[in-house]
């Protein structure tokens, strides 16, 4: 956590405190958006929480108003009624705190693989105990991609622009990680491969993660839980334990039972 | 053996290529060619006081490089093209990011610009006189004046087109300030868009000097015109010609820079 030292919101919360709440709080949350034909209702009262190091994914159909929550708690949109807090602080704007990575890379072109994942640290310096070159350094090597610093983004694969979304997002060492359907354009290949990084990643560098998908079985693979989300207007259907031991078995019977009962909230929607 | 092949490919890729650019030289120098010959043709045909043939042309051409003449009148134009095209333009990208970027400013400058954009650039001409007078600052207004506009609505374009993906992660990578976001994501993302009116407007700025030096201002344009009220055609064309190639020149010059600025894309 030493990574707090250089965050904006370290200076008001020490250590101990901090620890008093969850990493993130979405507290009743409501989003209308004002349309020409009247007000749209995205989100109503929706209310979870994750905590710290935990993996969560919010799951739902298109439309649901997951990838509202997802820009509320990233401090991009904020909500119509209720709040969003990180570590006890509202949020209410985007901030080195919360690493996010989008479902289309949203690499910097014009800057190289290691230029992507140095632009943070160029903006709030690198985590103690690092230099700009080192830090850029690990955070290549954990996503495998240290052979090419000086690629542009043009020159990789799909898989490997993700990884270096997520290495760039890791750089200034959040304590958060943010993930909008990261891998909902790879293919189903490189999607697997990508899962289990992830949670090496994960497992690694221990970071909170809340993870947005509209594949249930990519979240039951991956979450300790999952939030249910319900079509527009979206509200919390329910929030579901995947209490399985990693690395799991997606053809295994209590892996399928559980893909079924995420499944089964969008059947009766129908 | 499957390291040899790798070497043969490539070397068969050259050599295509070779010929490939082999047969576009083939295809433009052929072009210019059938110019040359229906231009004498026509010349022919024609008294020498309308139109000039070739050769007299290339007469005029070769006795002002000997001379030193072509460069000194090069030199002349370059004194208030070079510095209005670069005010010109550094103004207009300036106006042109920051209407993109703001609705304020959109509303604002971006109003006033649209009914300043219609007047043509000539008829700022009174102004340049008046303001400047018959010199290298007059000339350099003018062509300050179409480098702007050009160099206004590309960078405008170019901030329009900004992915607002990148701004937001930009944003929580810890860049605060407009200006950062600015300095940081909106002109990297512009350059491909501000190359292309900067070497728009290189081309235009050629065109409109040619005008602005009807003034009296010295250079090529002027020197032209000076030609045309002698009736000394085959000057006329000798410059024309000048123009042509000074155009080609500027414009392969800011394509090279533009290759290796933007590699990226």
């Amino acid at each position: 956590m030493n990574s707090q030292t250089s965050l904006d919101r370290s200076d008001s919360i020490d250590e101990a405190s901090s620890r008093d709440y969850p990493q993130i709080r979405v507290d009743d949350v409501s989003k209308t958006y004002q349309s020409e034909s009247g007000p749209v209702e995205a989100l109503t009262d929706v209310d979870f929480d994750v905590d710290h190091g935990e993996f969560v994914s919010i799951v739902g159909p298109s439309g649901s108003g997951k990838s509202t929550v997802f820009r509320i708690i990233a401090g991009l949109e904020a909500p119509t009624e209720g709040v969003v807090l990180v570590d006890g602080e509202p949020v209410d704007e985007p901030g080195p705190d919360r690493g996010m990575v989008f479902q289309d890379d949203a690499l910097f072109p014009w800057r190289t693989v290691a230029g992507n994942v140095s632009y943070g640290l160029e903006e709030v310096g690198p985590p103690d105990g690092f230099t700009v070159e080192e830090r850029i350094d690990y955070c290549l090597k954990l996503v495998g991609l240290d052979d090419k610093a000086d690629a542009y983004p043009k020159e990789l694969s799909g898989g490997q622009r993700q990884r270096v979304g997520i290495a760039r997002a890791l750089a200034v060492d959040p304590p958060i990680l943010l993930m909008d359907e990261p891998f909902g354009s790879v293919d189903a290949r490189t999607k697997a491969s990508l899962h289990q990084e992830l949670l090496d990643i994960w497992a690694e560098t221990e970071k909170t993660i809340c993870f947005v998908t509209h594949d249930i079985e990519e979240a039951v693979y991956l979450s300790d839980r999952i939030v249910v989300f319900s079509n527009a207007p979206g509200t919390v259907l329910d929030v579901i334990s995947v209490e399985l031991p990693r690395p799991r078995d997606r053809t295994g019977d209590a892996f399928t039972d559980i893909k079924a009962d995420v499944l089964s909230y969008f059947e009766d929607e129908k | 053996m499957a390291g040899s092949t790798e070497p043969e490919t490539t070397d068969y890729l050259s050599h295509g290529l070779r010929l490939e650019q082999g047969r576009t030289l083939g295809i433009q120098v052929g072009a210019l060619g059938v110019f040359v010959l229906v231009w004498w043709a026509g010349a022919l045909v024609t008294p020498q006081n309308l139109l000039p043939q070739p050769p007299a042309v290339l007469e005029v051409l070769v006795a002002d490089v000997t001379s030193g003449r072509v460069f000194e009148l090069i030199w002349q134009s370059l004194r208030h093209y070079v510095p209005g095209l670069l005010v010109g333009s550094a103004l207009g990208m300036a106006v042109g990011i920051l209407v993109g970027w703001s609705r304020t400013v959109e509303l604002s400058v971006g109003t006033v610009a649209g009914i300043l954009r219609p007047v043509p650039p000539l008829a700022w001409i009174p102004f340049a006189i008046i303001w400047f007078g018959l010199n290298d600052r007059g000339a350099a207004f003018i062509i300050a004046i179409v480098a702007f506009w050009i160099n206004y609505y590309n960078a405008e374009s170019g901030v329009r087109s900004v992915d607002d993906q990148l701004l937001e992660v930009g944003q929580s990578l810890g860049t605060k300030s407009d200006l950062g976001l600015i300095r940081r994501i909106v002109l990297p993302s512009a350059m491909p868009e501000l190359f292309t009116g900067f070497r728009t407007a290189a081309g235009q700025a050629w065109m409109v000097m040619v005008a602005a030096e009807l003034l009296g201002v010295p250079g090529i344009g002027k020197h032209l015109w000076d030609a045309a009220n002698f009736l000394q055609m085959q000057v006329v064309i000798a410059y024309m010609l000048v123009i042509g190639i000074l155009f080609l020149l500027s414009d392969r010059l800011i394509k090279l820079v533009e290759a290796r600025a933007l590699a990226w894309r």
